[in-house]
């Protein structure tokens, strides 16, 4: 009953919703509703404004760095929801990871994780740097990076992991990404008066382009950590369980 | 050409987003939302936004996934009628 | 009231039509992972839409390489959008799984929530 009354209600919404995007201007039309004077500066003057021929990339970091700035926050913020809702998984104190019992997986998985580590983090650091020239993003390696150490904690166990973390650098490094945005951005008002300016007073041509270049670096790299370090704690704390803990040493 | 690709590749997405809505076993659900995650990022990359596809991967399919399993493990593995 | 127009506007149908299937799984489904599931596909609907908004005609790679025209460029700000959407989405994913697996360990069963504590009547 419940959900024949939803589906109704879901077909109709579907109706009106279709007739309107039938409405719409068509895909690819020059005319799309999104367009606006903005656009048409960034992608022309984007490269030479802002110093990334990555065009979103120069408009994540230079244009819109406030937003990201609050995607960075949030991201933090989530995070810390989720810890004061789970804990944090203790170092050298968890038991191994999905099933229940310690034993870890054969030879195979292991032997290919160990090769394929050191591969996927170079990719990684590959990414990082290169969105100044073509695809990549700091975020993107970051994500790359968790998806390395979740990768090691599921075939090895969820004690080897946790006894490679140190609470106190994870903690540290966890906030880098708000840090970084934080630090730059009031350089800029010190320097310029304006909150996230890129520039020294005084400086022109190649000096600022390069001054520039270190400050996004230096925000990617913040980012970078602080989301694969996060992530690997969120799921770090999604695996532990209470009550099973085994107490051992960390030495 | 390209467009019939356009095409499949929306066809299966949401297809596999119909399967994930009805199956009822937790972890099969999870492994197929991964699949869509997939799809969505090849279709990223027909739309010119590399940088999307390469975010929508790396998160989707490997992280998100990851924690549905553990979850899906955690909790009930079923869900009822 | 003709749906003439949905068949080059073929994106945003879909994102209509995967939009309504999240809201079905997060309306009419019990367990909280499955509306959590409902919860990302809705929000890969809104991405979708997003970015199709953002198509030129024949537009392509939105490197700048240096005989570029400027007019033959996606449009670059909704794949912005979209960026930070998806790392909020992701953020809400963790958020709301890990409040299932709370309350998985208080009350030993997901799918009836009870709102009166866990030893009332």
């Amino acid at each position: 009953m419940k959900k024949a009354a939803i589906v109704l209600l879901l077909l109709g919404a579907g109706l009106l919703l279709l007739v309107a995007v039938s409405k719409m201007p068509r895909m690819g039309d020059s005319g799309s509703p999104d367009k606006t004077y903005m656009v048409d500066r960034y992608v022309a003057r984007g490269a030479v404004e802002a110093g990334d021929y990555n065009v979103p990339n120069d408009v994540l970091l230079n244009y819109r760095a406030f937003d990201s700035m609050g995607c960075a926050v949030v991201l933090f913020t989530a995070f810390c929801a989720v810890l004061a809702i789970l804990g944090r998984a203790k170092r050298g104190r968890s038991h191994a990871a999905i099933d229940v019992s310690p034993v870890s997986s054969g030879m195979i998985p292991m032997t290919v994780v160990q090769l394929l580590v050191p591969v996927t983090i170079l990719f990684a650091a590959y990414v990082l740097f290169a969105g100044h020239d073509s695809f990549g993003y700091s975020l993107q390696a970051g994500l790359l990076i968790s998806g390395t150490i979740i990768l090691i904690t599921l075939v090895f166990s969820l004690l080897e992991s946790t006894k490679r973390l140190r609470t106190g650098v994870i903690t540290f490094l966890e906030s880098l990404s708000v840090l970084a945005f934080l630090v730059v951005g009031l350089l800029g008002i010190f320097l310029q008066g304006r909150f996230l300016s890129f520039s020294f007073p005084g400086l022109h041509g190649d000096a600022m382009q390069a001054v520039r270049l270190i400050m996004m670096v230096v925000i990617g790299l913040g980012i970078g950590i602080a989301t694969a370090v996060i992530f690997t704690s969120t799921l770090l704390s999604l695996m532990r369980e209470e009550g099973h803990e085994l107490e051992r040493d960390i030495a | 050409m390209l467009q019939v690709l356009n095409l499949v590749l929306i066809l299966m997405i949401v297809a596999t987003a119909v399967s994930v809505v009805l199956i009822r076993d937790l972890l099969v659900a999870a492994v197929i939302l991964s699949a869509h995650g997939l799809l969505m990022a090849i279709l990223w990359t027909r739309l010119s936004a590399p940088d999307l596809a390469l975010v929508y991967v790396a998160l989707f399919v490997c992280i998100t996934t990851i924690m549905f399993v553990v979850v899906a493990s955690r909790t009930t593995r079923k869900e009822e009628r | 009231m003709s749906l003439s127009g949905t068949s080059h506007n073929l994106n945003y149908a879909a994102a209509v039509l995967l939009f309504l299937i999240g809201i079905y799984a997060v309306t009419a489904r019990p367990n909280p992972v499955k509306k959590v599931m409902g919860l990302v596909i809705m929000e890969t609907a809104v991405f979708l839409f997003l970015v199709s908004l953002g198509l030129v005609g024949g537009g392509e790679a939105r490197v700048v390489t240096p005989g570029f025209r400027a007019s033959t460029l996606v449009n670059p700000v909704p794949q912005v959008i979209v960026f930070i959407g998806i790392v909020i989405a992701a953020g809400t994913v963790a958020l709301a799984l890990s409040m299932c697996v709370r309350i998985y360990r208080e009350q030993d069963d997901l799918d009836h929530l009870r709102t009166t504590g866990t030893d009332g009547p």
